[in-house]
């Protein structure tokens, strides 16, 4: 036991005297709530609509104004002809294109069936079809308005409308969304990546074979790696969650020691995955191929940006075994719907087997290699 | 220049011994299309929603058939009571639930208005706009049906699209040219930067130095399997995604590659410049890290589209060699875009890594001097 | 005088695979003896040796360090020192705290590292580097450093795994002075090493090749028996290095 003390010691003084590594771990968690909360965002701001108006009667103006007037879009230029229109949008200056053919206000005199053309940039398919159904609402309700003016009575126009209500995040605050994201990448950053270079950094350099001479067992030796960069993640953590808290006022709704309780066995498990790796590499190159295809991987996954829920039967078939999704889904869950224990319970039980699972592991992969 | 020669084929055999390297190395660009191309998607696919269903009559029963028949949604759950919702949204299982209310076939006869009221779990704010926006888009389809039939004859104006370059509407498109950027910068930079430190580290470096061969031998020798590596792997890349999405390069495929060995290029002088700043691996490793990996990753337009960000980052990207690499290659591979639309790009790219370029060599030379001393 | 038996091995064999790295080797070291453990490379030397350590289980035979089975390595280690070939010491810490950090590894507390890492430094004449870190030292103040840091819990037996590589005549003369007054103090020390001058020193020596020991004596005897003038001359005759396996 006072052994491990002297280990402790030795590994703390290591970490302390590596100006790099303690500018890292200060400054990652800051820069990375600071910068990325803020910058990942799904929100659509306002799409570049250009028109080509063929017909220029007041009929179609006030189509234009009405798309002008909307929230949803931005006039840019007006284009001759379908060329030109082609022309922006490879350029990137329009995001879609709407031709108003010359028939326009005939044909809403019953006269013809008018074409209303609209070329949508569909690079993005998302915003593409979200461009697209912005653009066909607006339409609609310019077609109450030529129905109404034909004198018809409104309630010969039945409409089903809907009306959103947002709970837990009602501004829709994709920060809100995101924070517990960024602060998984955290826990991953820190644990994975610098406590897995730590350890091949003493096999590379050869000074674990001095320490292999020693009365120090197995265990001591993977103890003594695993608590300083326990105690860095959480206390990482916590300043993460703390900047988190006072630049962007995110609410913590449920209880803040569930979260950390949380947090901390999927710590486990990632220093569990950063011990495993370490003993399938010879040099630090190598694990941190491995390290970072893995991560990859797992965040990806993970629904940190899109829902799990929304990937194929395969996907979610492999975030079983994928920690970074429980730690997702339960971060969130607690911190902005105010989740209990009874509501997670199942989520932190299959964490806690997943970590045992990883712990194993690389005690099997430490063995094989003694 | 036949030692030059020697030394590179030192370097080939270096990296091609490294299996487990190589391996990671083409397996991060493969891992990476499969998970963009078919798990991580910005669209809704089988949605969990609930439905608080008071009204149970016609109209309701045909709204929440439509909706269950819809692929955005599925319908996991009958509630009976407005109680019940926060407890269900607590367990997670669903995104929203759909409220009819009690008197709605009645209301919509009468007044020819009804409002069904929709609550979203906000916590994944995209989900819940996406959720809202197709439920309302399904909502209006059946105004539309209602409403061709009481106004036939009635002049309205329906709208054609055509989708441009992407008529499927696949997600996947916007990320390939996304992925080679990311792993052109594992490649070029963060490979190059650890490959030189580490021969600083382990004292190598110093035999180089005194060797016959020139300082710009070494560099160049250094990096040059690198290049190639990037330059193959980018083939590989593309060459995936055509068999397996069927995603073409619209554009000229010299132009494409082209300027990937611009970009290549930049790459390896900012692992240049790395490496004569920091003197452990480490170190380096957390530099390209923070510096050029992430950014590039996350704040370089590649799953988030700059124009949706805060305008402030719209300027801080611009000093970063991945955003114009980005808006140079996905207009080329997608639109099919000619290099008149991304000279100016290409410009600002190409005075960046001569800038890198010029800085890189600087530094090297001082540290030349240095332990010459 | 009966002179106690600090290493006994008997038989000693060690296989990997089809390979046999270790012979039949028999051999005994004394207490107090300084051992010259000789042998071209590839001979088996180090692989007999990390046996010795504790740090691998022989296929077949009896090895017994400072009273203890091999079978029981965790025992063996905590009353031996080594000193390795490579660094041994953390180059990123301090001299007192590679020091610290060793005598607490073998057990001691602070109250007993302290007062004997003093006297120790003071013995190397290293006061004033004792807050420098390892990094800053010249090779051959690590070595030296490394030697006393292998001895500073007082084990029984310091193995040395060449000890003197890459080090001025100087300091390696130095160094062996160490070796004696390790030796005369009880300590056992169990030497590898290429430097033929320094086998001399050893109180006897022992010559592998290929797998097995074939020299087993004091220096001077072996000289007599071979005839030749000095340890090198001998070694070249009777070691000839291991072939490549295809």
């Amino acid at each position: 036991m006072r052994r491990l003390l002297f280990l402790l010691k030795k590994e703390f003084r290591q970490i302390v005297r590596n100006p790099f590594m303690l500018r890292a771990i200060i400054m990652v968690p800051l820069l990375q709530m600071l910068i990325l909360v803020p910058a990942i965002t799904f929100e659509i701001k306002r799409l570049d609509l250009a028109v080509t108006d063929n017909d220029r009667s007041s009929a179609s103006r006030e189509l234009i104004s009405k798309l002008a007037g909307s929230t949803f879009f931005k006039t840019t230029a007006a284009p001759m002809n379908i060329a030109g229109a082609e022309e922006l949008l490879l350029s990137g200056d329009a995001d879609l294109v709407l031709i108003i053919p010359n028939d326009f206000s005939e044909g809403l005199s019953g006269m013809t069936k008018p074409r209303l053309q609209v070329l949508v940039d569909a690079v993005n398919a998302t915003q593409a079809m979200l461009a697209w159904s912005y653009l066909t609402s607006v339409v609609r309700d310019y077609n109450m308005d030529l129905v109404m003016a034909t004198g018809a009575a409104p309630a010969t126009i039945p409409g089903i409308t809907t009306s959103p209500r947002y709970w837990y995040n009602p501004t829709l605050n994709y920060k809100h969304f995101m924070l517990p994201g960024v602060l998984v990448i955290l826990i991953i950053a820190i644990g994975l990546m610098l406590a897995g270079l730590n350890l091949v950094k003493e096999l590379e350099t050869g000074t674990l074979e001095q320490i292999n001479v020693t009365p120090i067992r197995k265990w001591e030796l993977i103890i003594s790696k695993v608590i300083p960069f326990f105690i860095l993640g959480l206390l990482d953590l916590a300043l993460g969650l703390t900047v988190g808290w006072i630049a962007f006022n995110i609410p913590f709704e449920g209880s803040i020691l569930l979260f950390f309780a949380c947090s901390a066995i999927f710590l486990v498990a990632v220093l569990g995955m950063a011990l495993f790796f370490s003993t399938l590499v010879s040099n630090r190159q190598q694990y941190l191929f491995v390290a970072f295809f893995f991560t990859m991987i797992f965040v990806l996954m993970s629904g940190i940006f899109t829902p799990s829920e929304s990937m194929p039967r395969w996907a979610q078939q492999f975030n079983w075994v994928n920690p970074v999704a429980y730690l997702m889904r339960i971060n969130r869950m607690v911190m902005l719907k105010g989740a209990g224990f009874s509501d997670i319970a199942r989520d932190m039980g299959i964490l806690s087997v997943l970590a045992m699972g990883f712990i194993s592991l690389a005690i099997r992969g430490y063995r094989k290699r003694a | 220049m036949k030692r030059f020669m020697a030394f590179v084929r030192k370097e080939f055999l270096h990296i091609f011994r490294d299996v487990r390297t190589l391996v990671i190395l083409f397996g991060i660009p493969a891992s990476q299309l499969l998970i963009f191309g078919y798990a991580v998607r910005t669209d809704l696919k089988n949605a969990s929603i609930a439905v608080l269903d008071n009204a149970r009559d016609n109209v309701s029963n045909d709204l929440i058939h439509k909706l269950e028949a819809s692929d955005f949604f599925t319908i996991s759950n009958r509630l009976d009571s407005y109680d019940e919702i926060d407890a269900t949204f607590k367990k997670g299982k669903i995104k929203a639930v759909v409220i009819f209310p009690e008197d709605l076939s009645a209301t919509l006869t009468r007044e020819g208005h009804a409002t069904v009221s929709i609550i979203a779990d906000a916590s994944e704010p995209n989900t819940a706009s996406l959720v809202t926006g197709y439920t309302s888009g399904i909502m209006n389809d059946y105004s539309a049906t209602l409403t061709k039939q009481a106004t036939s004859g009635l002049p309205v104006i329906i709208p054609e699209v055509r989708m441009y370059f992407n008529p499927n509407l696949e997600s996947h498109f916007m990320f390939v040219p996304g992925i080679i950027t990311l792993v052109l910068i594992l490649l070029s930079a963060l490979l190059t930067s650890v490959s030189i430190v580490r021969e600083k580290e382990f004292g190598t470096m110093e035999v180089l130095l005194v060797s016959p061969l020139k300082p710009w031998q070494i560099i160049v020798g250094k990096v040059a399997p690198y290049f190639f590596l990037s330059l193959f792997n980018v083939i590989i890349i593309l060459l995936m995604a055509w068999f397996v999405f069927k995603l073409p390069v619209r554009g000229s495929i010299a132009l494409l590659i082209a300027e990937c060995m611009l970009y290549i290029l930049m790459g390896l002088s900012f692992g240049i410049l790395i490496s004569t700043i920091v003197d452990k691996m480490e170190n380096a490793i957390i530099i390209t890290f923070m510096v050029l990996l992430l950014p590039g990753l996350l704040l370089s337009g590649f799953i988030f589209p700059i124009e949706n960000m805060p305008k402030i980052y719209d300027y801080v990207s611009m000093i970063m060699p991945p955003r114009w690499f980005i808006e140079i290659i996905r207009p080329i591979m997608i639109k099919g875009a000619g290099f008149a639309y991304v000279w100016k790009e290409t410009l600002i790219l190409a005075g960046m890594t001569l800038f890198l370029i010029v800085l890189s060599a600087r530094k090297f030379k001082v540290r030349l001097e240095e332990t010459a001393r | 005088m009966e002179r106690e038996k600090v290493i006994e091995v008997k038989d000693l064999v060690k296989r990997f695979g089809s390979f046999t790295a270790n012979d039949r080797l028999t051999f005994d070291v004394y207490r107090g003896e300084i051992f010259g453990f000789l042998g071209a490379n590839g001979a088996g030397k180090t692989t007999a040796m990390r046996i010795l350590c504790g740090l691998s289980r022989p296929t077949s035979g009896k090895v017994t360090v400072a009273g203890i089975d091999s079978h029981n390595p965790e025992e063996i280690k905590k009353r031996i020192g080594y000193m390795s070939q490579r660094f041994s010491l953390y180059e990123d810490l301090t001299v007192n705290e590679n020091i610290e950090l060793y005598g607490g590894i073998y057990g001691m507390t602070m109250r007993e590292i302290r007062p004997r890492r003093e006297e120790l430094l003071r013995r190397l004449s290293f006061t004033g580097f004792s807050d420098s870190l390892i990094l800053a030292l010249p090779l051959g103040l690590r070595q030296k450093l490394a030697f006393a840091v292998a001895l500073f819990h007082e084990p029984e037996i310091v193995f040395l795994d060449e000890p003197t590589s890459g080090v001025d005549p100087v300091t390696r003369r130095q160094f062996w002075e160490m070796i004696y007054e390790t030796a005369s103090r009880g300590i056992t020390v169990f030497v590898t090493t290429h430097y033929m001058d320094e086998a001399e020193y050893c109180d006897r020596i022992t010559i592998m090749n290929e797998g097995r020991i074939v020299a087993l004596d004091t220096p001077t005897a072996l000289r007599e028996l071979y005839g030749t003038a000095s340890v090198e001359e001998l070694f070249v005759k009777i070691a000839r290095p291991q072939r490549i396996n295809a």
